[in-house]
């Protein structure tokens, strides 16, 4: 079990497969590896990824590009959440 | 600048739900951007040609679409689709600019100064190449390289297209210079009966002084110099003799005589693109000799000049009349012959004495004139040794 673990952990990094989330000041949050976006609205998103589960709260939130599981949003972001 | 080429639409979503959509898209490969919630409505920016995509997802999860609005060229092009004019246009204009780049509209001939454009062009029309030639067929090197075999006077030559110009370069021979044989012996003789008047001796030995008459064929300067040794050798004889002679000039004016009239012009006006006339009336009268002007005037925007205008050809009609002078007439005509004759026969020369004898009778005037005249003469005659 632990063997497989770590495979899988060494196949994610290798292949680029993990999530990555960037902040860019409280303007701008850049995910990518995002698997869907399960609630959307103009002050709160939430994503999920293979791995995490996250949300974001802010205001005049709105999804700048969305295409090839690469995601931005931007607005005026208050918190990130991890669930 | 991508996204205006491809074609930008901004669409509003209603519904619940519309985080579905936002999922389905990114599973099938859409993309969407500048996506906004806002009073529950979804606003969101796709490609033009994933709208029937995004149509069956929003069918799928009950969410109405709108279409806002659409940017991009692609729209543009589309607006014009249906006006068929302007494309018919477009095609009519590809059409001409392959067809007048692809044909020969003019033939341009630079650097012949002894075979004539007329010559060139016509050996050109046996080669079959003419006005509205398909330029593509035409073999340019091999016309260069006949040019070249069928002119003795031509060197080099050869034949290019700008567009619908033919154009063909030719370098000519030029003729060796006539050499002055500086080293053949020779004596200088008279080819006239004269009397010497003056004398100036360059080389050689003078036989005869000023004062002397001499026959046609004496000898004037001799080539043969003997030194205070007694030495004799042969030069170049040369020098300047001027000798007095006589010339008698006889010059007749019938009282009937033929002469060429004009008896008419006629001028016909053609349309004229890239120097061809499209359209020339057929009116000259074949009967008659004709001398042809032509001139043609160019169209021109703003003082560039373009290669169409109206081209004027005057036939100038001329034909042969009989006539019968008065002897003062025929006379007065008489003396213009000789003022002519004069004019052209002895401008380098000086007239010392003019005599004028008329001898008219029944059927003109004739007038005999005895000229003396002071002038050069003596001709170079080799030494054969």
């Amino acid at each position: 079990m632990k063997k497989e673990n770590n495979l899988k952990y060494y196949l994610r990094k290798n292949f680029y497969l993990d999530t990555t989330v960037s902040i860019n000041d409280n303007r701008e949050v850049i995910v990518e590896n995002c698997k869907k976006i399960l609630e959307y609205n103009d002050i709160f998103i939430k994503i999920s990824t293979s791995t995490v589960t996250f949300q974001i709260w802010g205001n005049n939130l709105r999804i700048k590009n969305y295409e090839d599981k690469g995601l931005i949003i931007e607005g005026v972001i208050s918190s990130i959440e991890f669930l | 600048m991508f996204r205006t080429l491809r074609g930008v639409m901004k669409l509003e979503i209603s519904g619940y739900g519309y985080e579905k959509l936002l999922n389905d898209m990114n599973e099938n490969s859409i993309s969407c951007f500048n996506v906004k919630s806002e009073k529950e409505n979804l606003y969101l920016e796709i490609y033009k040609k994933n709208l029937s995509m995004i149509k069956n997802i929003c069918e799928k999860h009950n969410l109405e679409i709108k279409l806002l609005s659409q940017k991009g060229i692609i729209f543009r092009i589309l607006r014009y689709s249906k006006r068929y004019g302007i494309i018919a246009g477009i095609l009519l204009f590809l059409v001409i600019s392959f067809f007048l780049s692809n044909i020969v509209l003019k033939i341009d001939i630079n650097g012949n100064e002894n075979v004539s454009d007329e010559k060139i062009i016509d050996f050109l029309k046996r080669n079959g190449i003419d006005y509205w030639s398909f330029i593509p067929e035409i073999d340019m090197d091999n016309m260069g390289r006949k040019l070249y075999i069928e002119f003795d006077e031509i060197s080099w030559a050869t034949v290019r297209n700008s567009g619908g110009i033919l154009i063909v370069d030719i370098r000519e021979g030029t003729d060796k210079p006539y050499m002055v044989p500086i080293n053949q012996k020779c004596n200088v003789i008279s080819d006239k009966d004269a009397q010497i008047v003056k004398i100036k001796v360059y080389s050689g030995t003078p036989v005869v002084a000023e004062g002397d008459g001499v026959a046609k064929g004496d000898v004037l300067i001799s080539g043969i110099v003997t030194d205070k040794f007694g030495k004799s050798q042969a030069v170049r004889a040369d020098g300047e003799i001027t000798a007095r002679y006589t010339e008698e000039v006889c010059f007749y004016q019938p009282l009937e005589s033929v002469s060429l009239t004009e008896c008419g012009k006629i001028e016909n006006k053609s349309f004229s693109l890239w120097g061809k006339k499209l359209y020339r009336k057929n009116n000259i009268p074949e009967d008659k000799m004709i001398k042809t002007v032509s001139r043609t005037k160019d169209f021109s925007i703003f003082g560039i000049k373009l290669p169409m205008g109206i081209s004027t050809d005057t036939y100038y009609l001329y034909e042969y009349k009989e006539m019968i002078d008065t002897p003062i007439y025929a006379e007065e005509k008489c003396i213009e012959k000789i003022k002519d004759y004069e004019e052209i026969f002895y401008s380098d020369k000086i007239i010392y004495n003019k005599e004028v004898i008329k001898e008219n009778d029944s059927k003109g005037v004739k007038i005999r004139v005895i000229y003396t005249i002071d002038s050069k003469i003596g001709v170079k005659q080799n030494i054969i040794v």
